[in-house]
């Protein structure tokens, strides 16, 4: 007499260890006293056994592990160093660039100063005056807070030397700490550059460095060499 | 993430060394002569390398697991696709490993490779890997049901390709028989 698929399946869910305990007692009792039932438990555990052995057989040797740990790092090296040169061409490719784009902005601005005309040698040197309250004209080319609290606003001066040139003590609010703006103009009075610093002895590097520059660029043309800025 | 001393990188390797040999089983066991093993854990590996970041590798036997019987499977669907007939591959095998092998062993690894491979995978993570049928379905995709009648289907399958061989040989009653 065969068994039914739905007591083969309770086999098959007792060998893979899937019975719950109360089918466990159950088919526990079936087997003493069901001998088919018994020996067909036996004919699928052999079964069983040889799947088993027929799958180990297919365990490669050392060799062949060694073999296939190798192909294994091959693969994964091929892989780390095919993710490196991506960044490192990238790495490369952003200094170039931003190399070309600090020497285009450089030539750009000290073209366009040379063009302006400003004349002159001399050096900042000075960059305060007297004070006046916010809203006044002096405010003209300072980002101040339209509705903050009443600002001490100083005048700015221009420059001695730089022509369109001048430090303008920026308006804080009272207790904070001072700060300074360069603000560089063309002849015509279009602003080149304004740069914000803490304190008056850097606003003064800059603009002297900025002066320096200029002079350099005017003894270069003068001995016939051509700066990118120029062409601007 | 600099490279330098990854230590999941580290910990990989490790993993990798350790449980070459059953994923290189679980791959020949799936695909057969129908691709080469070492081409599946290689690509199953380097996978889950790319993505090492998202696992908990301190577990790492049944996630590289997953990842060659998935790979397995992936493979021989897009092998279908584009070789049709091989349904029935012969393993070709030297004379010396036939002469070694047990024939009966030999005969039943015949018979699983010309399981459907999803009867195949699901066999092998069972009787191979011991896998509870919860697992085997998580790394299979599919519902614990389907699971169980794959597993069912593929051992009477299995039987049923055999049962000449058995009944020639006295190897055990066939059911019915």
């Amino acid at each position: 007499m065969s068994l039914s698929d739905h007591e083969l399946e309770l086999l098959d869910r007792y060998l893979d260890g899937d019975l719950s305990e109360a089918e466990l007692v159950g088919l526990e009792a079936r087997l003493k006293s069901d001998v088919t039932m018994s020996s067909e438990l036996s004919r699928l555990r052999e079964w069983r056994a040889v799947r088993v052995e027929a799958f180990a057989s297919l365990e490669p040797g050392e060799l062949e592990s060694q073999r296939l740990q190798w192909y294994v790092r091959g693969a994964l090296q091929q892989h780390r160093q095919a993710a490196r040169p991506v960044l490192g061409r990238a790495t490369v490719w952003m200094r170039g660039l931003t190399r070309v784009a600090a020497v285009l902005v450089l030539g750009f601005a000290v073209g366009y100063i040379y063009r302006g005309g400003v004349a002159g040698p001399g050096a900042v040197t000075e960059a305060t005056s007297g004070a006046t309250v916010a809203g006044s004209p002096a405010r003209r080319g300072l980002d101040l807070t339209a509705d903050g609290p009443p600002l001490l606003v100083p005048d700015s001066r221009h420059i001695a030397g730089i022509g369109a040139g001048s430090i303008t003590p920026v308006a804080v609010p009272l207790g904070q700490p001072p700060a300074f703006e360069v603000t560089l103009t063309d002849a015509s009075g279009k602003l080149i550059t304004r740069q914000r610093f803490a304190t008056l002895a850097e606003a003064q590097q800059f603009a002297n460095d900025f002066h320096r520059l200029r002079q350099k660029q005017l003894q270069l043309r003068s001995g016939g060499v051509r700066l990118i800025g120029d062409d601007f | 993430m600099a490279g330098g001393s990854d230590p999941t990188i580290e910990l990989f390797e490790r993993a990798v060394a350790q449980h070459s040999r059953r994923l290189l089983a679980i791959a020949r066991a799936i695909v057969g002569n129908r691709a080469a093993p070492e081409d599946v854990v290689q690509q199953a590996v380097t996978n889950l390398f790319q993505h090492r970041h998202r696992y908990d590798w301190r577990e790492p036997g049944g996630l590289l697991k997953r990842a060659v019987v998935n790979e397995a499977l992936r493979l021989l669907r897009h092998a279908r696709m584009q070789v049709v007939g091989d349904e029935h591959p012969d393993r070709d095998q030297t004379p010396l490993a036939s002469m070694m092998e047990n024939e009966t062993v030999a005969r039943v690894r015949e018979a699983i490779s010309r399981l459907p491979d999803h009867f195949r995978a699901a066999l092998v993570l069972c009787e191979y890997e011991n896998l509870s049928y919860a697992e085997i379905a998580a790394t299979l995709n599919a519902s614990v049901p389907q699971v169980k009648t794959w597993i069912f289907r593929a051992r009477r399958q299995i039987e049923r390709m055999l049962r000449d061989y058995v009944e020639k040989n006295k190897l055990g009653a066939p059911r019915g028989a």
